[in-house]
């Protein structure tokens, strides 16, 4: 979803044009949209910290935007895991991933949120978004693996948590194998994403399989896309992953210039300086 | 393709197969073997694994191939005791001439009377074919890893990976064969006008199925014998249909083989048409086939035909709880690739009525709102869908959409154990 500041603008209406026989005032409800873009910036694979809203041109449609705020390591983030919890997650698998999801609850502020959503065939939402790191830990120690694996069906599902008016949403999805059982259709949920502020991070187990679903998603949403060999490493995939979500840049700007509704083609770029810019390709408004 | 052969090159191969007969000679455990088989055979109570079941399943699978052999001599005493004259199948097709020693065709004889005194050579052959088809189904057993010799094996897969490969049992392939060889009364082995064998191949196509054991070659004889029979038909579209899917297609395609070792399957697209076809034949042959009226419709959709699949979902009706579930539910879904937005809630609506535990169309309505911005609708629904995440597996039919072709097969099994009791 393309997350709304709605902004009251009270006007005061006078009559014009002769005498002002009384002053009245009207109240219009007028709601203007900003755009949230949450953006990373690196350098020959650095990340690039300390930039401020004048060093960003955003393009909306062709349309150079004027960017109101630029924040960095400011707002809190609600960090959704979306974990594979299907059969093949038996055993030193899940220990991996256990630990790895402790990490990243570790690794949360006191203003951060999390929340746990696995996927079998059936998704279950083990904790809803929540401050307490604790819940979620517990919730994680909780799970267990059966069935098949409907991926499609957990990462739709799991971006409908995101979208809550406080802070940055980073989905953070973990799967080692295909989708074997959704029902929803990775075209059908990719236009869907083109709706959500959620940045999606993915993380697959090499020789599962290639999930392109995971791939577009990733990056249409301005996330990325990690293979790892096996699980071993996965905590520390996972904690890079917040590391690197933490240090970036949440822009935000009211479209002007451009259609309201459809499909908005975003381009983010640096303003005199070197760096390469990682978003999400667009964002699409209106019904 | 056959080629032109002039016509007295063909009769004097056939001349000098028959002139020049293979000697066959059974030793004392061969025979011992046969002998235990038919007492086997005879001993099994059709649909348990009693102990006679146990024992031929402990039987490697290269003597389940030389029992095939070893029976016909068996099955022609039975049916023309008087006969002097056997033979064999060869593998060009032209049968030769067997002889055997005067204490092996006495003994052979002695066999085939014992089992004559209890009926007929087809009641010997549907017998034998249910004791296989028993330990198929009813008896444990792990084979040895696959090795490039065997004669065909067994990938085993789960949750879209693979799991190994086996040498198959055997057991489907001499049940087969059993199968093959019952005959008219009195004439030329005809399996495929014989009701038995046709519900035989009913009722394991749907344990296949049912039980995910995805073996082509039994799907393929069963339409060869059967290519009018409605209920085979779409069976047969059900395991093409099974073969298209993501977490089976993507295993096959990617599958660790025995050297040597290929497996025969399409493109997911060919896959997918050939259960099209198998489907709408299946349709010609039994119209109010509601079942392959739904498979059409998802393959249809899955090829990219949302309108066509659209009309054959909607024209599918059964009284069958779970066949109108998945009719609502793949309806939803094609109607929405249609552009028929407001007909796909309510196709939604419909299928999460019929089981209000199920997550599928309450998360597919929760996505339709989605991606028409209404996030307020959206998020609630798909909380709610998530909500209702059930403990038992039947609460969402979807979740077993590719094995419930085979739903039926316990019936299938009872009316089959019912028809072997009354006998011919």
């Amino acid at each position: 979803m393309s997350h709304r500041i709605g902004v009251v603008a009270t006007l005061l209406a006078a009559i014009a044009g002769g005498a002002i026989v009384a002053a009245q005032t009207a109240t219009f409800s007028s709601r203007l949209e900003a755009v949230r873009v949450d953006v990373l910036v690196t350098d020959n694979g650095r990340i690039v910290r300390g930039l401020r809203p004048a060093d960003f041109e955003v393009v909306d449609n062709g349309v150079v935007q004027q960017i109101d705020l630029a924040t960095f390591e400011e707002l809190p983030i609600n960090v959704i895991l979306a974990l594979d919890m299907s059969q093949s997650m038996v055993g030193e698998r899940l220990d991996h991933l256990r630990a790895a999801g402790r990490a990243v609850l570790d690794g949360l502020r006191r203003e951060d949120g999390a929340a746990l959503l696995t996927f079998s065939h059936m998704v279950r939402l083990p904790q809803a978004l929540t401050r307490d790191a604790g819940r979620v830990r517990q919730a994680l120690d909780r799970v267990q693996p059966s069935g098949s694996t409907a991926l499609v069906d957990g990462v739709y599902s799991a971006m409908t948590l995101a979208g809550s008016d406080a802070g940055r949403d980073l989905l953070l999805v973990f799967s080692d194998g295909l989708d074997t059982a959704s029902f929803l259709t990775p075209d059908r949920v990719l236009e869907s994403a083109r709706r959500t502020d959620a940045t999606v991070y993915s993380v697959s187990v090499r020789g599962s399989g290639r999930s392109d679903f995971l791939q577009d998603l990733s990056e249409q949403t301005g996330g990325s896309t990690v293979e790892i060999a096996s699980t071993t490493d996965l905590q520390k995939t996972f904690v890079g992953i917040l590391d690197e979500f933490r240090q970036r840049y949440l822009l935000s700007y009211t479209p002007r210039g451009v259609s309201r509704d459809g499909w908005h083609r975003l381009q983010v770029r640096l303003k005199g300086r070197r760096g390469t810019v990682t978003a999400r390709a667009g964002y699409m408004a209106g019904t | 393709m056959i080629s032109r052969v002039p016509r007295p090159l063909i009769a004097l191969a056939v001349a000098f197969q028959l002139t020049s007969p293979i000697r066959i000679t059974f030793d004392a455990p061969r025979m011992e073997r046969l002998r235990a088989w038919i007492a086997a055979v005879e001993q099994h109570q059709t649909g348990t694994d009693d102990a006679a079941a146990r024992r031929v399943a402990a039987w490697p699978q290269a003597q389940l191939e030389q029992l095939r052999s070893d029976l016909a001599p068996v099955l022609t005493l039975i049916r023309r005791p008087d006969t002097t004259g056997f033979q064999t199948a060869t593998a060009t097709g032209i049968p030769r001439m067997v002889l055997y020693s005067d204490r092996d065709l006495e003994q052979l004889r002695d066999i085939a009377a014992q089992a004559a005194s209890r009926g007929d050579a087809n009641r010997l052959l549907k017998h034998g074919a249910m004791l296989h088809t028993d330990i198929a189904l009813l008896v444990p057993g792990e084979g040895p890893p696959a090795t490039p010799s065997a004669a065909s094996f067994t990938l085993q897969f789960g949750d879209g990976r693979q799991l190994g490969v086996i040498n198959a049992s055997g057991q489907w392939e001499i049940a087969r064969a059993l199968m093959d060889s019952v005959t008219r009364p009195g004439g030329r082995p005809d399996p495929g006008s014989d009701d038995f064998v046709r519900r035989w191949y009913q009722m394991t196509a749907a344990y296949l199925i049912a039980a995910a054991q995805l073996d082509s070659a039994h799907f393929v004889r069963a339409v060869e014998l059967f290519p009018r029979d409605g209920e085979i038909l779409m069976l047969a579209g059900a395991f093409h249909e099974t073969l298209a899917s993501p977490g089976v297609h993507e295993v096959i395609d990617n599958a660790r083989l025995p050297a040597g070792a290929n497996l025969t399957v399409g493109s997911v697209r060919e896959e997918l048409r050939v259960a099209q076809d198998l489907f709408e034949r299946a349709l010609r042959a039994t119209s109010e086939l509601a079942e392959a009226r739904i498979r059409l419709g998802h393959v249809l959709g899955r090829l990219g035909r949302p309108a066509d699949a659209v009309e054959q979902l909607t024209r599918a009706r059964s009284d069958e709880r779970v066949l109108r579930y998945y009719a609502a539910l793949l309806l939803g879904r094609e109607l929405d690739a249609a552009g028929r937005r407001a007909e796909a809630v309510a196709a939604y609506e419909r299928a999460a009525a019929i089981y209000p535990g199920a997550q599928s169309p309450r998360l597919a309505l929760s996505e339709l709102a989605a991606r028409a911005g209404e996030r307020t609708v959206a998020a609630p629904a798909a909380l709610a869908a998530i909500a209702v995440a059930p403990d038992h597996e039947s609460a969402d039919p979807w979740w077993s959409y590719h094995v419930a072709a085979g739903r039926s097969v316990i019936a299938r099994l009872d009316e089959l154990v019912a028809l072997l009791e009354r006998g011919p």
